[in-house]
């Protein structure tokens, strides 16, 4: 066994870093005269060295995929093993298997009698260089030291770098323990009659102050640990609870009541019978046929594409309506050879809109529904007109924007297209269609129906999904069990329980209370005199879509709505006019800030990683950024536009 | 020619039983390690043999004038969908193992996603 150590073949000398476009001949040449230069080869064996690098290549490309490749060559006159490392950020065409030009190229030069020691060491640096986290490090580095060190292994990040996050996540947690104690000692419930009435006088007490300070802290805590250490969501919601439970701010009893069961089981059912119809491929059918009026024109397709995204995912949720249509995108774009990234963005962002349209779309349209006791005709009477004419408006701007992107020589084949789309069994799709109608029909009809059985609001919408998936697990008798395993995502209903649990713990020890009464104080600021006697409602709702809208951008969704929904319900107690319409800003500017970042919302995660998956590229930070910021700015004006206008002219 | 993606597990199985399939006229090999998806799984001198592993049967199909190329994917089998789709391969080849490691209700979502001929060894 041939016993090495990647710093014996490797030299910080013989790393170089390269700005200058280069062709592969080019870099050979290069190599060659850097080796003569330290002596590792001889005038004449400058020739040999080339002309043996590009026979190696001829023989097949030593490009590995993702942005590497490795020549390696045995040449005589040689006694030992030694590596040279050349990395250039321009992309050096290398004809690798994966397509992709490469960034890093690592040589391996061996002497003929060493040629078993020579695959150990290649099979070393293999390795080496397909670990993503030194991968990704090495193709960020632009110091030949550290990328000498990060192939040898003797890179050690900084104490900093290593554990930055914990730092910040202590740092955080003092600072919200001390703003917390500085606003609600010193923020008090005014003592007016309506907040005697409600009983929220009890809020100024020193033992409430107390619990409000502790709610506080570890609902942000929660929010903070939960945005820097995704994975561990469900543990920082757990912790948060037990430390409520633990110091006495809450009881057992209050605790289940505030995780919001039947949300959670509407949102459960919802997620399994998603699942059902799309194993059935009923949205897929449907979408593609409905493309068949729109083929001709790219750009029509285009738009065409974006306008179903966003109605699918107000039918059924963001998630599911993202990953139909984005398949569907991926196809179109392969077919037509265009770019990708306008289909990603532009259908990403209809979704996101999208998903305001109804109760069903999005969990905090789900959670406002539940919460702020709404029908789907509540819906349909306000988000639902807001979220079409916004999707109108962007996607006019998004078709725009990329209209000579999306021009294509080569005509779409519908007909290709659906045969690549593999439509399922039409029988079981009919069956599916039939029960999808039937759903639609009952959650449009629950507010009548409940009324007229005289039954609690919002059972005939439980017990319409409850009956669907009692439906399904009968049907499929053995494959049943798949559909109730794999169709919610539990990591996230367990979260979603521990979210709602914490968030409403703001409103039972009387922090939002306390919240309600600033944002009623900064509602008379600026007085809208345009707004007769609705100037504070108007400025209230304002603030709440803007911080909503935002906030959602970089923290999840749900979070915000979350802990923003009791502030409203106490807005609305405090008696602001035609306040009810707090829940649209609320919900508007939750879906709608999902746009702001590709970390604003699921259906963004989703479509970035069906697009690496598909493309095997990563998508940046700053490429979401330049659209997002511009569409969520423009959605979130004209949404606010469209509200003032309701709540000016509605009774 | 055909572009035949060869997941390598064993290498006498491979010589034994894959080789004499394989034409140098007709076919282009691409072999391929499906490494574990986390290196704690594995230990590092698996992983090395692996390798070693590969880069000696290229050398070995490049001496028979095979054309060869390597190419690296880590995880689960489902991710060699993707390398299918990239090099459009006309067939997959791949251990047994693997594809056992798919649970009951995966196969057919393996199945069904995958755009070529596929052979188990």
């Amino acid at each position: 066994m041939f016993d090495f150590e990647l710093k014996d073949i490797f030299s910080p000398d013989l790393v170089f870093i390269d700005s200058e476009p280069k062709t592969q001949k080019e870099v050979f040449a290069f190599v060659a005269d850097k080796l003569k230069e330290k002596k590792l080869i001889s005038d004449n064996q400058v020739s040999e060295v080339i002309s043996a690098l590009n026979s190696r290549e001829e023989i097949g490309s030593t490009g590995l995929g993702k942005g590497i490749a490795i020549p390696h060559i045995t040449f005589k006159n040689s006694n030992k093993i030694f590596g040279f490392i050349y990395k250039n950020d321009k992309s050096i065409e290398w004809q690798s298997i994966d397509g992709k030009p490469v960034k890093l190229i690592v040589f391996l030069f061996a002497p003929e009698a060493k040629r078993q020691e020579y695959l150990s060491v290649l099979a070393e640096v293999a390795r080496v260089l397909n670990l993503p986290q030194v991968l990704e490090k090495i193709l960020k580095e632009n110091d030949p030291l550290k990328i000498y060190k990060l192939l040898t292994g003797e890179y050690e990040p900084s104490f900093w770098a290593k554990y930055s996050k914990y730092f910040y996540f202590i740092f955080g947690v003092l600072a919200i323990i001390i703003l917390a104690k500085l606003f609600l000692s010193y923020v008090k419930v005014p003592n007016l009659e309506i907040y005697e009435k409600l009983d929220y006088l009890k809020f100024n007490e020193p033992v409430w102050i107390t619990k409000e300070i502790i709610a506080t802290t570890l609902f942000f805590s929660m929010v903070l640990g939960t945005l820097l250490f995704f994975r561990y969501r469900v543990a920082f919601g757990a912790a948060a609870l037990s430390l409520l439970l633990i110091a006495g701010v809450m009881d057992i009893e209050t605790t289940v009541k505030f995780m919001s069961i039947p949300t959670i089981l509407f949102i459960v059912a919802v997620m399994i019978m998603v699942k059902w119809f799309e194993d059935k491929g009923v949205f897929q059918y449907l979408v593609i046929k409905a493309l068949k009026y729109f083929y001709g024109s790219p750009l029509l397709l285009f738009g065409a594409l974006m306008f179903f995204s966003c109605i699918l995912a107000g039918l059924v949720d963001e998630v599911s309506a993202i990953l139909i249509t984005i398949g569907i995108a991926v196809e179109i774009s392969r077919h037509t050879k265009t770019n990708i990234i306008p289909y990603l963005l532009g259908l990403v962002m209809a979704t996101n809109v999208g998903s305001a349209l109804t109760l069903i779309g999005n969990p905090i349209g789900i959670y406002l529904a539940f919460a702020g006791k709404l029908t789907f005709l509540d819906f349909l009477k306000n988000s639902t007109v807001i979220s079409i004419l916004t999707a109108i408006l962007i996607i006019g701007l998004i078709v725009y924007i990329y209209r000579k992107q999306i021009k294509s020589k080569i005509a779409i084949d519908i007909n290709e297209l659906e045969s690549k789309m593999e439509i399922k069994d039409k029988k079981e799709i009919s069956l599916a269609i039939i029960i999808f109608i039937i759903f639609v029909i009952l959650v449009i009809m629950h507010s009548f129906l409940e009324k007229a059985l005289r039954v609690e609001e919002r059972t005939v919408l439980l017990a319409t999904v409850l009956a669907i998936v009692g439906f399904i697990v009968l049907r499929e008798e053995e494959r049943g069990r798949y559909f109730i395993e794999k169709g919610p995502d539990w990591w996230t209903v367990l979260y979603f329980m521990f979210l709602f649990a914490n968030a409403a713990c703001l409103e039972y020890t009387g922090v939002t209370a306390k919240v309600a009464h600033i944002i009623m104080n900064a509602g008379q600021i600026l007085p809208l005199h345009f707004m007769g006697n609705l100037s504070q409602s108007a400025n209230v709702l304002t603030i709440l879509l803007w911080s909503s809208g935002l906030l959602s951008g970089f923290v999840d969704n749900l979070p915000v709505v979350a802990a923003l929904v009791p502030v409203v319900k106490d807005l609305i107690a405090s008696g602001l006019p035609k306040a009810n319409i707090l829940w649209w800003s609320l919900l508007i500017g939750g879906c709608f800030g999902g746009n702001l970042t590709m970390i604003g919302s699921t259906a963004n995660l989703v479509a970035i990683g069906v697009f690496e998956r598909s493309y095997r590229r990563k998508f940046s930070f700053k490429q979401w950024l330049k659209l997002g910021i511009i569409i969520t700015l423009i959605t979130l004006l004209f949404a606010n536009f469209l509200l003032l206008i309701k709540l000016r002219f509605s009774r | 020619m055909l572009n035949v993606i060869l997941v390598v597990n064993e290498e006498k199985l491979i010589k034994s039983r894959i080789c004499p399939l394989l034409n140098k006229e007709q076919h282009k090999v691409v072999l391929t390690g499906l490494l574990s998806q986390s290196s704690e799984t594995k230990t590092i001198e698996e992983e090395r043999n692996q390798w070693q592993n590969l880069f000696s049967l290229r050398e070995e199909f490049e001496r028979n004038g095979y054309a060869v190329s390597i190419i690296t994917e880590r995880g689960s089998v489902f991710n060699l969908i993707n390398i299918v789709q990239t090099i459009s391969a006309d067939i997959l080849i791949l251990p047994k193992e693997k594809f056992l490691t798919l649970a009951q209700d995966e196969y057919e979502d393996f199945l069904t996603q995958l755009s070529c001929a596929l052979m188990l060894y």
